[in-house]
């Protein structure tokens, strides 16, 4: 479609100033391999302490000396960084996460979140990142063959882990991600008139990736009241704007064609549950899709 | 770019060739040492050689030589060394015990390519490749020389095959398919680089080298235009965005490539590249976290580097790298527009591929966090389109006149006035797409759209039931369009307005006109049709018979309108008064197409015909058939009842009741058919009804209820359905109905408790669902009502009941104190379900919800209206009044309370048989007597209240006894 007479590409952001910038980047092939590890903090004088050498002892880290007949301390409070890789366990839990696994979740995540406890304002550690996923495991279904009480304490869980994060962190996602953790306990309770309010200071305040996920959940709400219209202005947030959030997109997607269905446009439907079939093939969505659709 | 202070790396092929190299030598050299050192102090302390007539270094001298200079970094001088002991090797002269012929050749080449003797490195790695003793990894080494080598001299070509050569070794399989690549690359052989990528990708490792070699196969498939593999390519990355270290080269890539796949018609591929791009703050944002994450390797490298070449190389190269995304980075921020641009672009992707609502969604973001960003007009028409499109037809007119407020003199002002006049015509809005047409003819009346829209105009002025401004536009058309395009349709459209005018004689010779000017014309056959029509409507009936026969016999058998006219023609031969050949007329009708009301048309007048001559049985037949024909149509309801009605009138109850029930039966099974529910309704009916007493007999007596039941289920379980549980389910329904006609409320609600009991939720049909919902919402048991209105509203949404489940929704909404979720669901009742049966709870609900969302104004509004609706007269105009009432209570001015003070009384005197109202406005009227300060008239009611014996156990009587002994 030419409306205006233009082609995207004739805009001044495009192609070929573009293309020559990016392949003069592209061409120079990243040779630095990342395979050099350390962990180390650096302390507000400028000197590092390699992590090796110290362990963690109150407020102090504490380096033995002599082998074990002196040590030194180093109160944490001087830390001014720390310089660690991010920990494997991050991503790991993430796709335990998005298999649906809380307990394993829970599992590999813990030890993380409770390393980088002492050093949670510190910057360059990785607590706010531990803290997150740890919400995010917690609020999944509970395994509770795994842990019987589970299921019963998970909205007390859920909303500590919130809270801790909110008073702690200063990092907005992860800030945002308390906000909306605490909003689907509201919705989760019935308590839907004070999740709507926290969603809109989400959506209003928080960054990409919180946005977009309260999108999805102020879509699941207007669900419930078989608001189609408005669910489905939600539920499109995803793909029309946040597009590379491809974690979101098979609950989006499914959220959209429900919302079709309830709108009477089973074209629009069919077409949502194929692309869930087509795209995202081995997620519990499509399953859902295939059952519902028919297809 | 700088790559830094002491080497100029021009050509990218070049840095990693160094590093390849320096790897490799460093390899050698340790292996040398692993070798020698042993051998080369023993033989240092004893030579056992005896001394030479020449007298000659001895080659574990020259070996340490050349190994010290490769520790200092002199590669030249160590090759002429290693040149040294290779040619005394080939003189005959062994080597020093434990070395390896095969390694000091490698190690001779390496240090020829490192002092840049590229052919003498080539030469000795071209030997070693072809040496069938040495092993496949050092052969794969002297590949990957001999091709870095060539590469080096921009012997590209060559270098190709050397690489492909070079990936037998497992051990340098991947580098040599990167260089391989990449010189085919810089060799303009895009097949062979984007083949050898593609390999490369299959098989490596996914890391951050593989990330930027995907990239640089994009980059090549864009060149190639080859964009199906390119948008492949973007796929498979996509999968590993993590990855990518540079974003803002992926960033701009991906626009290029969606650039392409949008101009190429693949709008799906261009939303894949699109949707990969970030928006500005965000690219920023990770970019910048990729970015400290790559400086802070290259401190962690530092720190730990030793004077290790390769290490400070590949820190070197890390940090051009760092450079050049930084490059990337402050370009991009100089684009000011970059964000409105992509979003225009993904919207314009979305529209193209048909998803309306996304692009919308995309278009609404422009206009509202870009407002002076130039996309932004164009946005608006896209909006006006995603909207038009969407089928969103109230928010299409509203975009276009956000869009005329915003841009009044755009140049697509008249496109998006048409989109939005055409979404007001299917959403039947005419009002509305009369006013954006008047404005589209008056402001841009030069456009090229001007001229449909002015047809447009006269449609919807006929629509709209303004037949001489139809009639009127028209003759402007005819007169401003000369040689237009719509001059056929304005000059029958006119004829047709003033048919429906009512100036029949006028009408009557314009259609004449236009069959003069358009004998063949698209409307010729309607237009002879309107003609008899117009003589019939001037009572020249013989001519108008003439008409119809003249058209039934000349218009050819296919023509849609047969019916119409032979219909038409049944008309006319009643009027003369011919009813025998007016049912013929009609019946003839029957064999053509017809719309469903002029089939009901006909079917009734043939009913009256035959009912007039009291020819019963025919009235009879003709419904069987229809119902046996046409089983699927709506009026097979309609077909029931008649049958059912005509029988009883024979006398046939029996008969009747049969065959409403054979035609119920046939759907019995199936809960989707939603129909059935209102059959089972008219059985019920036809049932409870008391018997006739036979002629000069006493009235027999009315069967009981069981046997009623009995009966039921002998009518409508028979053969399979007998076990079917819909079946079962709807035999109850029936029964319940009959109790309920035979004013049994006690038996119908143990029923439809035996109903909800005994039958899956996902086995009954919505008709009686609703029934259940409404039920248990009047028991109080919230969760069955939930679950049965709520099956109502997912999987039955369009069925005629589904109006039960919405405005039960609504009620447990309101339950539950949620005002916003209960209008909601009221709205829906209304606008989604069209409130066949439950218009009065809806709108009813709908006040509710107003008044609990303090919304009084609105409530008040639709109270009246209730109130003020005859047919709605009973407890809901109570209630309306009482609540009305309310509201003038909550607003407190002296005359508000004097107008709640009359709606109480109201109640308390006009509706004495609700006592819920009645004992609430008793309250509610001592409440407004205690506002105005007149205490003691305040008392009076609550003791009047106090004195009736119907309210004393109600709740309010507690109530009122507590305010009373307060006011005493």
């Amino acid at each position: 479609m030419k409306t205006d007479g233009k082609s995207p590409a004739a805009n001044p952001m495009t192609a070929r100033r573009s293309a020559s910038l990016f392949l003069s980047v592209s061409l120079c092939v990243a040779l630095f391999a990342p395979a050099v590890s350390a962990q180390r903090y650096i302390l507000d004088n400028g000197a590092s302490v390699p992590a090796d050498l110290v362990k963690v002892s109150g407020s102090d880290l504490v380096q033995s000396l002599a082998g074990g007949a002196a040590e030194r301390r180093f109160p944490i409070s001087n830390i001014a960084r720390l310089d660690f890789p991010e920990p494997s366990e991050l991503a790991e839990t993430s796709a335990l996460i998005a298999s649906g696994q809380s307990a394993q979740a829970l599992y590999k995540i813990e030890p993380v979140y409770r390393r980088f406890a002492p050093f949670s304002k510190t910057p360059g550690s990785w607590w706010s990142e531990a803290a997150i996923l740890r919400l995010r495991a917690l609020l999944l279904p509970p395994n509770t063959k795994v842990d019987p009480k589970a299921a019963e304490e998970a909205p007390a869980r859920i909303r500590a882990a919130a809270r801790e994060i909110m008073s702690i962190s200063t990092d907005p996602e992860a800030t945002g991600e308390a906000k909306l953790a605490l909003a689907e306990l509201d919705v989760r309770s019935g308590r839907s008139e004070m999740a709507v309010a926290m969603l809109n200071e989400i959506v209003r305040d928080a960054p990409g990736s919180v946005k977009a996920r309260a999108w999805l959940l102020r879509g699941d709400l207007a669900m419930k009241r078989n608001a189609y219209e408005e669910a489905l202005d939600a539920y499109l947030r995803i793909p029309a704007l946040f597009g590379t959030l491809d974690e979101l997109m098979p609950a989006a997607i499914l959220g959209s064609a429900r919302a079709y269905k309830g709108h009477g446009d089973n074209d629009r439907a069919e077409r949502a549950y194929l692309d869930l079939l087509d795209n995202y093939k081995n997620t519990p969505q499509a399953t859902a899709a295939k059952a519902e659709s028919g297809l | 770019m700088s790559a830094g202070p002491r080497f100029i790396i021009t050509h990218p092929i070049y840095t990693h060739a160094r590093r390849h190299l320096v790897t490799a030598a460093c390899a050698c050299v340790i292996s040398l040492f692993s070798v020698f050192p042993a051998t080369f102090t023993a033989h240092a302390q004893a030579p056992k050689a005896a001394a030479p007539v020449i007298p000659q270094i001895p080659l574990p001298q020259i070996l340490a030589e050349a190994e010290t200079n490769i520790k200092e970094r002199r590669p030249g001088d160590a090759a002429s060394l290693l040149d040294r002991v290779l040619a005394r090797v080939a003189e005959g002269e062994t080597l020093p015990q434990g070395a390896d012929i095969n390694r000091l050749r490698l190690t001779a080449a390496t240090t020829h390519f490192q002092s840049q003797n590229f052919p003498r490195a080539i030469e000795l790695a071209r030997e070693l490749a072809k040496n069938r003793e040495a092993t496949l990894s050092q052969k794969g080494e002297a590949h990957m020389i001999q091709g870095l080598s060539l590469a080096l001299q921009k012997k590209y070509a060559e270098a190709i095959s050397v690489f492909r050569s070079a990936e037998q070794s497992a051990a340098h399989r991947d580098k040599a398919l990167l260089y391989g690549a990449m010189a085919a690359q810089q060799a303009n052989q895009l097949d062979v680089a984007a083949d050898t990528y593609t390999r490369l990708l299959s098989t490596a490792a996914h890391d951050r080298d593989w990330a930027d070699a995907a990239l640089s196969l994009i980059s090549i498939r864009i060149q190639q235009k080859k964009l199906v593999e390119a948008r492949n390519g973007l796929d498979l990355l996509r999968k590993d965005l993590v990855l990518v270290d540079n974003l803002a080269g992926l960033n701009i890539l991906s626009l290029q490539l969606g650039d392409a796949l949008l101009n190429a018609g693949d709008p799906a591929g261009a939303l894949i590249a699109y949707r990969t791009v970030l928006d500005k703050v965000e690219l920023l944002r990770q970019q910048g976290n990729r970015t400290k994450r790559l400086e802070a390797g290259i401190e962690r490298a530092k720190l730990l580097a030793t004077s290790d070449a390769t290490t400070l190389d590949a820190i070197r190269r890390a940090q051009a790298r760092v450079d050049q995304i930084k490059a990337a980075v402050v370009e991009i921020e100089k684009l000011s527009n970059y964000d409105a641009t992509l979003l225009y672009r993904l919207g314009t992707a979305f529209q193209q591929r048909g998803g309306a609502w996304e692009a919308a969604i995309v278009f609404e973001e422009i206009i509202a966090r870009y407002p002076n960003a130039p996309e932004r007009e164009n946005a608006y028409f896209g909006l006006v389109r995603a909207y038009s499109d969407a089928g969103r037809l109230d928010k299409t007119n509203t975009a276009a006149e956000r869009f005329m407020n915003a841009y009044p003199n755009s140049k697509f002002a008249p496109q998006a006035l048409y989109l939005a006049a055409m979404a007001a015509g299917q959403r039947k809005q005419l009002a509305a797409q009369l006013e954006f047409l008047g404005v589209a003819t008056k402001r841009f009346s030069q456009s090229e759209l001007a001229e449909p829209m002015m047809m447009m105009k006269a449609n919807a002025q006929f629509s709209s039931g303004l037949y001489a401004d139809a009639g009127q536009t028209c003759s402007e058309y005819l007169s401003s369009y000369p040689t237009g395009k719509f001059r056929e349709d304005a000059t029958y459209l006119g004829a047709m307005a003033t048919l429906a005018d009512g100036r029949i004689s006028d009408s009557a010779k314009q259609i004449d006109i236009y069959l003069k000017n358009y004998p063949e014309g698209r409307f010729a056959s309607d237009a002879a049709y309107r003609l008899a029509a117009t003589d019939y409507a001037m009572q020249d009936n013989e001519s108008a018979l003439k008409r119809t026969q003249a058209w039934l016999a000349s218009v050819d058998a296919g023509n849609p309108q047969r019916g119409e006219v032979a219909s038409l023609q049944g008309d006319i031969l009643a009027t003369l008064g011919r009813h025998e050949d007016a049912i013929s007329a009609y019946r003839s009708a029957l064999d053509y197409s017809l719309s469903d009301d002029q089939l009901s048309y006909l079917l009734d007048e043939l009913t009256r015909l035959y009912q007039s001559t009291r020819d019963f049985e025919s009235a009879i037949s003709l419904w069987e058939n229809f119902a046996r024909e046409r089983p699927d149509h709506p009026l097979t309801i309609t077909a029931a009842y008649w049958i059912a009605r005509l029988n009883a009138r024979l006398g046939r109850t029996d008969v009747a009741m049969t065959r409403v029930s054979e035609i119920a039966a046939r759907y019995i099974t199936e809960p989707e058919r939603d129909s059935v529910e209102r059959l089972l309704v008219e059985l019920a009916a036809l049932m409870a009804r008391p018997p006739r007493a036979p002629a000069g007999k006493p009235k027999p007596p009315a069967p009981t209820l069981e046997q009623l039941f009995a009966r039921v289920d002998q009518l409508l379980l028979s053969g399979p359905s007998r076990q079917n549980p819909t079946a079962r389910a709807r035999a109850l329904f029936v029964q319940s109905e009959i109790a309920s006609f035979r004013k049994n409320p006690a038996k119908q609600a143990e029923i439809l408790d035996r109903i909800a009991s005994l039958y899956p939720i996902d086995t009954l049909p919505p008709g009686i669902l609703g029934k259940i919902g409404d039920h248990m919402l009047a028991k109080g048991e919230s969760d069955q009502a939930f679950a049965c209105y709520n099956r109502i509203v997912s999987t039955y949404p369009k069925s005629i009941f589904a109006d039960y489940g919405y405005a039960g929704l609504g009620q447990l909404a309101l339950r539950l104190g949620n005002g916003e979720e209960a209008l909601q669901q009221f709205n829906n009742a209304i606008d989604l379900a069209g409130a066949r049966f439950k218009l009065l709870d809806a709108t009813l609900g709908r006040a509710r919800a107003l008044l609990a969302l303090n919304r009084l104004d609105d409530a008040k509004d639709l109270f009246e209206q209730v109130a003020g609706n005859r047919s709605w007269r009973g407890e809901a105009t109570a209630e309306s009044v009482y609540s009305i009432g309310e509201i003038y209570l909550k607003r407190g001015a002296s005359e508000d309370l004097a107008q709640a003070q009359a709606r109480f009384q109201r109640v308390y005197i006009s509706y004495k048989k609700w006592d819920q109202w009645v004992a609430k406005s008793y309250l509610g009227s001592a409440e407004a007597f205690v506002k105005l300060g007149q205490r003691p008239e305040a008392i009076n009611t609550l003791r009047e209240m106090l004195r009736q014996d119907r309210l004393a156990t109600r709740p309010e009587s507690a109530t009122a006894r507590e305010r009373l002994a307060s006011l005493e």
